[in-house]
């Protein structure tokens, strides 16, 4: 085999790893950016404004911490088509503003890699799609396994649960482990 | 080895871990791709002994799950298991050797405290607790090695009727088919392209690892039956399974599985026939507990009230939904019911279809005669019919219940949609405002997100809700809905009981009657004497009859199965707005009076000394549970996934380049020299 044909191969195939890893990069950075406009129609009051034509989510809420200086545009549902984008909120979990649960997970490579600096105490504010912002306070920061869905089981008290996969640093495309930082609402202004 | 023959191996290396990362991300779900396939010598095994005790109308179940650890650790496990949706489960016990440990109804997380507290301490101790309103799940912990525990569970539960025929039903395992059904507040599950939810809502269920299809160990269950049916039988059957059956008198008979180790994986359903001219037409059964009196009450409206005078021609219009949301299967199994339903048209009717998205569009511009043409014609519509654009819900309702042109036809708006809409209550106004004569029935479609909707819709429609899951049950359920769609309907019935009776009567609102269905009241009584009068109508009929009813046998349950019945309504009460601490406190007093588990309360038995040394540690372990027959090896429900490869190709990709290079000067030095 000819040295310069290896050598070829190899810079086209490493070339086409760095391209789908930019890719899905590029496609969670993107996402913001497409997902402000069709947010702000949200907030003027239309309802389910899909960001692109063929989308089969839209923006349901706006989630900021100040401290990290982090803020990401939500969408409906944490598909893995959705999760390319965008944080999603899990389908049946509580809407923001509504009582109970709402559960809020993103990639831990992209938009949810801050969540390793959050700390007790922090303020995560989430704005509905009526503009009404809702504080919550981080109470608790846990590592838990798959199998263990007690954490999120909980209906009754209106929370914020922010799910990433753990450990960050791990390059894997599966993971065993979540991370999740859990907020209880203060109160809505 | 030469330096090009390592290069090779180093990439293809890189590759397969880059296609094994790949196929990973593209697998929805991860829960238990670990602990199923490999540890299968650790796990626990499970077999399932199930007493039936029929009796008339109501029936008693024993459930026995034994447990084996077979291991060398010692052991908790988790156990996921179905029962029938109306089961009023009110025991459970522990049972250890020959020792039984009955358990104590708490508020829930207190149980789930005392649970722990005594898992933790070494001592013996399980946990029932309910997850969906036919989802539970027991937890045993502290099993020593190699040591069986039985749990053994009871419930009550009423038996069906419908058409002279009885049926109970006892679903031994729960698959994939319970996630999208679920809906919790006016939340929708989404479900993935390949068909299956990949989140499941808060507050909801984890399934059990499913044993993978090498394995030799199958979940085995036993059934037992006793029917003391009260009249002669002509028949009894099991769908699914063979039985061996014994008539021991007319009245009583005997069925059990014919197979010893028959294998979890469907629904045991029995079904047995009274004899000719022997079908009860009312049944009046009451237990007293305490101070009050509960009564169980059944009424089997005549046939001849559902005769209807001159037939009047129908007018039938199918509001289908095209929205976005219905992309992919939803849309094939809306085409396909709706061909059905045209298909079934009959020569002097008239009908209409609407179909709707960001607009609406309709085949005509009013209703047309059913001809030939025009179902060529209809037909040639659904089929070009496709999913895209918004969900204008309201504008298309609206056009089918506008045009009411004809006051002597009897009307009938059959809506498909998978209700994924956010507007429900102006659209539930507009229902009650013009509905008029029309009968709305709801077909529900896909994953039916927003069966809330859809439930309610029908109930302001005083239709039905039909809800179509998959493709295969389209014939199926839609024929059971053109059923109902042909025979008339007896509504607004109403029970009155004697005054003195202080009767408190669960569902406070009676739903309305097909032919062939029984009216079926829980009601709790101060006094058990006297006469409840029942009226309803038809179309064409009114209906009035009455019950007398007396000190008759005692009959144990029925303070169970009123308890369960208010529960569920309280339930669904909150969709209607009431507060939900309040219902929470309500039905937490509730079920602990009754000992009744529920959402809010749980059953908890606890050993009194402990037996696991402290210096040896725990091991939790689900318990594999059978896939339902039919059913391919899939992969389950969790957490989302947040894991993806980019990072990883990322540096695959430099790593390569950097290879690359480092060999073209590598190459050029050589040249050079």
């Amino acid at each position: 085999m000819s040295r310069k044909k290896i050598i070829i191969g190899l810079v086209v195939a490493g070339i086409c790893f760095f391209i789908d890893g930019i890719y899905l990069k590029a496609k969670a950075i993107l996402g913001q950016y497409l997902l402000e406009t069709s947010w702000q129609q949200t907030l003027d009051g239309e309802i389910h404004v899909k960001p692109w034509p063929w989308a089969d989510t839209w923006p349901i809420a706006k989630l900021v911490h100040s401290r990290l200086n982090e803020h990401y545009i939500v969408l409906e549902g944490a598909t893995g088509r959705t999760l390319a984008f965008a944080p999603g909120l899990l389908s049946g979990s509580a809407r923001p503003g509504k009582s109970g649960h709402s559960i809020i997970s993103a990639h831990r490579t992209s938009h949810f890699r801050f969540l390793q600096f959050a700390k007790i105490g922090d303020i995560f504010v989430l704005t509905d799609q009526a503009g009404i912002d809702y504080r919550y306070k981080v109470d608790d920061i846990q590592i838990v396994d798959i199998n263990d869905t007690d954490l999120i089981a909980n209906n009754d008290i209106s929370r914020l649960t922010l799910i990433t996969c753990y450990p960050f640093e791990d390059l894997s495309a599966s993971s065993s482990k979540r991370f999740i930082v859990s907020a209880i609402l203060e109160n809505s202004t | 080895m030469n330096l090009s023959q390592i290069i090779c191996a180093f990439t293809l290396s890189l590759l397969t871990l880059s296609v094994v990362q790949h196929t990973k991300a593209d697998t929805p779900i991860l829960l238990f791709t670990n602990d199923t396939a490999e540890n299968s010598t650790e796990a626990t095994l499970l077999d399932t002994d199930v007493n039936i005790f029929i009796n008339g109308i109501t029936a008693r179940v024993i459930v026995n799950q034994k447990f084996k650890n077979i291991s060398t650790e010692w052991q908790e496990a988790t156990y996921m298991f179905p029962l029938p949706e109306n089961s009023a489960v009110d025991h459970m016990k522990l049972i250890i050797g020959e020792r039984i440990i009955e358990a104590d109804i708490q508020e829930r997380q207190q149980a789930k405290k005392t649970y722990i507290a005594a898992k933790q301490s070494g001592k013996k101790t399980s946990l029932l607790e309910q997850q969906r309103p036919n989802i539970f799940t027991t937890r045993i912990a502290n099993i020593a090695p190699g040591e069986e525990i039985s749990v053994r569970i009871e419930y009550q539960q009423e038996v069906a009727y419908d058409k002279g025929i009885f049926q109970l039903r006892f679903p031994s395992v729960v698959g994939p088919r319970y996630t999208p059904i679920q809906t919790i507040k006016e939340a929708a599950v989404t479900i993935g392209d390949d068909g299956f939810s990949q989140i499941l809502p808060p507050g909801s269920i984890e399934i059990s690892p499913i044993i993978p299809p090498t394995s030799q160990d199958k979940n085995c269950i036993t059934i037992n039956a006793k029917i003391n049916a009260g009249i002669e039988l002509a028949s009894l059957e099991s769908s699914y399974h063979d039985i061996i059956k014994k008539k021991i008198s007319p009245g009583l008979w005997s069925a059990r599985l014919e197979m010893d180790d028959t294998i979890a994986d469907r629904d045991f359903v029995l079904s047995w026939k009274p004899k000719l001219g022997q079908e009860p037409k009312a049944a009046f059964f009451q237990h007293k507990q305490g101070e009050d009196h509960y009564a169980l009450m059944m009424l089997v409206p005549g046939d001849e009230l559902f005769k209807e005078g001159a037939r009047l021609p129908k007018e039938t219009v199918f509001v289908i939904d095209t929205s976005g949301s219905m992309g992919g299967a939803s849309i094939r199994q809306a085409r396909l019911a709706l061909e059905l339903a045209v298909k079934r048209l009959s020569v002097g009717d008239f009908f209409n279809i609407i179909e709707f998205d960001s607009n609406y569009t309709s085949l005509f511009q009013k209703s047309r005669a059913v001809t030939e043409t025009t179902k060529q014609q209809a037909m040639a519509f659904v089929r070009g019919l496709v999913a895209d654009g918004g969900t204008e819900m309201s504008a298309a309702l609206l056009a089918s219940l506008n045009n009411q042109q004809s006051l002597n036809r009897v009307r009938q708006v059959i809506f498909l949609t998978d209700g994924a809409i956010g507007n429900e209550h102006y659209l539930f106004s507009i229902i009650k405002e013009k509905l008029g004569k029309t009968r709305l029935f709801t077909v529900g479609i896909g994953s039916a997100p927003n069966s809330f909707f859809m439930k309610k819709a029908a109930e302001y429609g005083r239709g039905t809700f039909t809800y179509i899951g998959k493709v295969e049950e389209v014939s199926e359920k839609m024929q059971g809905l053109f059923t109902k769609l042909s025979s008339p309907v007896l509504t607004n019935l109403k029970v009155q009981w004697p005054e003195n009776a202080d009767a408190e009567m669960w569902p406070e609102k009676i739903p309305d009657l097909y032919q062939g269905e029984p009216l079926m009241i829980k009601a709790k009584l101060k006094s058990p004497q006297g006469t409840v009068s029942i009226s309803g109508q038809t179309r064409d009929n009114l209906w009035n009859t009455s019950l007398n009813f007396s000190d008759q046998e005692k009959h144990e349950g029925i303070p169970q199965l009123w308890a369960r019945q208010k529960i569920a309504s309280l339930q669904d009460s909150i969709y209607e707005g009431a507060n939900s601490g309040q219902v929470k406190s309500e039905i937490t007093a509730l079920a602990i009076k009754h000992h009744l588990v529920s959402k809010y309360t749980s059953l908890v038995a606890v050993d009194k000394t402990p037996v696991r040394p402290q210096e040896k540690s725990l091991i939790s372990k689900k318990v594999r549970q059978n896939l339902p027959k039919g059913w391919d090896h899939y992969k389950t429900l969790g957490y989302p996934k947040t894991a993806l490869r980019d990072d990883l190709n990322i540096g695959i990709g430099l790593l390569l380049l950097l290879l690359s290079a480092f060999l073209m000067i590598r190459h050029r030095g050589k040249m050079v020299a």
